[in-house]
C-alpha cells in the first residue's frame, strides 16, 4: 500500500465520518435549523473529502474534473436547499430552539 | 465479485439489514423515511459491487431520490409525522415486518446456497448455448443491459411501463386533495440557481439516455433526471402542484403508445412481435427510449405533483383533508 493509497484511504474513512454524523444529525437533533447544519456539513466537507480521495486514484485529470465538478453541483445544490428549506421555516413561523428555553 | 473486497460486501450487507430493521421498527414516521433513502442508497452501492452500474443510477435518482419526494409529500400531506401507534404496541405489525425479514434472508440465503453449492450458476438460458456476445452485434446497441432491456426481454419492458402508467392513473384521485400551503415566492438565489442547474439537468439527461446504448444509461436513468428537474420546479413554486393538468396527459401514455407501436409493426410486415427491423434495431430502441424518457418523467412528475400539498383550485368540487378539520378549507366559489 504506497503512501498515495494510504492518504486517499484516510480521506474517504474520514469523509465517511462525516456523511455517519450528518445522518445522525438530521434523525436526532431537536429542530428543523440544526438538522439543516448538520446535513449541509455532511454535503459540503464529507463530499470534499471523498472526492479528495477518489481523485487521489482517478486514471487522468479528467475523472479529477468531473469529480470535482460533482462536488460544486452538490453544493449548490445543498446550499440553495438548506436556504429553501430554512426560510420555509421561518414562514411557517418554527423558531429556532435554544438552549435557554424553559 | 471476490477481488478482496469481502469486508465492504460483508458490512453492506449487515448495514443493509440494520438500516432495515431501524425502519420497520422506529415510530416517528420522518426518520422512517430518512432511513428508507439511507437503504436505497446503500442498495445502489451493493447494485455497483454486483457490477450492475445501470440499476445503481437507477436506485439512486428514483429509489433514494424521487420516492424520497414522494414520501416527505405525502408525510407533509397528511401532516403526520409520529406515529399514532407506536410499532411497540402494534403487535400485528412487528408479526408482520419479522416475517417480511424473514422471508428475505430465506430468499437470499436460499439463491446464495443455490448458486454456490447445489446448482451452478446458468451461462446461458438459451438452449442451444448462444451467450450475448454472440449476437451482440445485430441488437443494435453495444451495452449489453440495454441489449437485454430493450431488445432480447422487449416484452418485459413494456409490461413495466405500463405498470408505471397504471401507477399513475392509481394515483390520479389525489390530485382533488386539497391541503392549504402558503405560496412560496421564488427568491433570488433560488432563480439563479434554477437558471444554472436547469439546463446542466436536461442536457444530463439527453446525455445518459444517448449514452446508454454504449455504456450505463438509458431512459429510466434520464427521466428520473429530468423528473427531478420538474420536482424542483414545483417546489420552488414556478410549476404549481397543479401542472398535472388534462393536456399534459398525452405525454403519459406517449411513451407506451409508442413502443406498442413498434412491437406491432413487426407482426403486420410479416415479423414477429416486437422483432425490430434488420440493420435499424439502434435507431429503433433510440426512439422507443426517447419517448420512454419523455413518458416516465412526466409520470414521475405526475405522481409528485398529485401527492404535493397544493392550494385551493378553483374546479375543486370537493376538497377534503385527510386527518382534521383544520385543515379544511372551502372552496372560495
Amino acid at each position: 500500500m504506497s503512501l498515495v493509497d494510504l492518504i486517499s484511504g484516510a480521506s474517504l474513512l474520514l469523509g465517511c465520518v462525516f456523511f455517519l454524523a450528518g445522518t445522525i444529525g438530521l434523525l436526532r437533533f431537536p429542530d428543523v435549523y440544526s438538522r439543516l447544519h448538520a446535513l449541509t456539513k455532511a454535503d459540503n466537507l464529507g463530499l470534499a473529502l471523498i472526492v479528495f480521495g477518489l481523485a487521489l486514484q482517478a486514471d487522468s485529470w479528467w475523472e479529477v474534473a468531473k469529480l470535482v465538478m460533482i462536488w460544486i453541483l452538490v453544493m449548490l445544490a445543498s446550499t440553495t436547499c438548506c436556504h429553501m428549506v430554512a426560510r420555509a421555516a421561518i414562514r411557517a413561523g418554527i423558531t429556532p430552539r435554544s438552549q435557554f428555553d424553559e | 465479485m471476490n477481488d478482496g473486497f469481502i469486508w465492504l460486501d460483508v458490512s453492506l450487507a449487515i448495514g443493509l439489514l440494520i438500516v432495515a430493521l431501524y425502519t420497520l421498527l422506529t415510530s416517528d414516521l420522518f426518520q422512517a423515511a430518512v432511513l428508507f433513502l439511507v437503504f436505497g442508497l446503500l442498495m445502489a452501492i451493493g447494485w455497483c459491487r454486483l457490477q450492475a452500474v445501470d440499476v445503481a443510477i437507477a436506485e439512486a435518482a428514483i429509489g433514494a431520490g424521487l420516492t424520497g419526494a414522494l414520501l416527505f409529500n405525502t408525510l407533509a400531506t397528511t401532516r403526520t409525522y409520529a406515529g399514532s401507534s407506536s410499532t411497540k404496541d402494534d403487535a400485528g405489525l412487528q408479526i408482520f415486518s419479522f416475517l417480511g425479514l424473514g422471508f428475505v434472508l430465506f430468499t437470499v440465503i436460499g439463491f446464495t446456497l443455490m448458486a454456490t453449492a447445489i446448482m451452478p450458476v446458468a451461462t446461458s438460458a438459451l438452449p442451444s448455448g448462444i451467450t450475448i456476445g454472440d449476437t451482440q452485434a445485430e441488437s443494435g446497441v453495444s451495452n449489453r443491459v440495454t441489449a437485454v432491456l430493450l431488445n432480447y426481454r422487449a416484452y418485459d419492458t413494456l409490461l413495466e411501463v405500463a405498470v408505471m402508467l397504471t401507477a399513475v392513473w392509481a394515483a390520479m384521485p389525489l390530485r382533488r386533495l386539497v391541503v392549504s400551503v402558503q405560496p412560496q415566492p421564488i427568491g433570488p438565489m433560488h432563480g439563479t440557481f434554477l437558471r444554472l442547474i436547469l439546463p446542466t439537468v436536461v442536457l444530463v439527461a439527453a446525455y445518459i439516455l444517448w449514452t446508454g446504448s454504449k455504456t450505463p444509461g438509458g431512459a429510466f436513468q434520464a427521466a428520473a433526471l429530468l423528473s427531478a428537474a420538474g420536482v424542483l420546479l414545483i417546489v420552488s413554486g414556478v410549476l404549481p402542484p397543479s401542472i398535472a393538468r388534462k393536456r399534459w396527459r398525452i405525454v403519459l401514455v406517449f411513451g407506451t403508445m409508442l413502443f406498442a407501436i413498434v412491437a406491432v409493426e413487426g407482426l403486420l410486415v410479416g415479423r414477429q412481435f416486437l422483432q425490430y427491423r434488420q440493420g435499424v434495431a439502434g435507431a429503433s430502441i433510440l426512439l422507443i427510449e426517447t419517448a420512454l424518457t419523455l413518458s416516465i418523467a412526466t409520470t414521475l412528475i405526475f405522481l409528485f405533483s398529485y401527492t404535493s400539498p397544493k392550494e385551493i383550485e378553483d374546479d375543486a368540487v370537493d376538497s377534503f383533508s385527510p386527518t382534521d378539520a383544520t385543515a379544511l378549507t372551502e372552496p372560495t366559489s
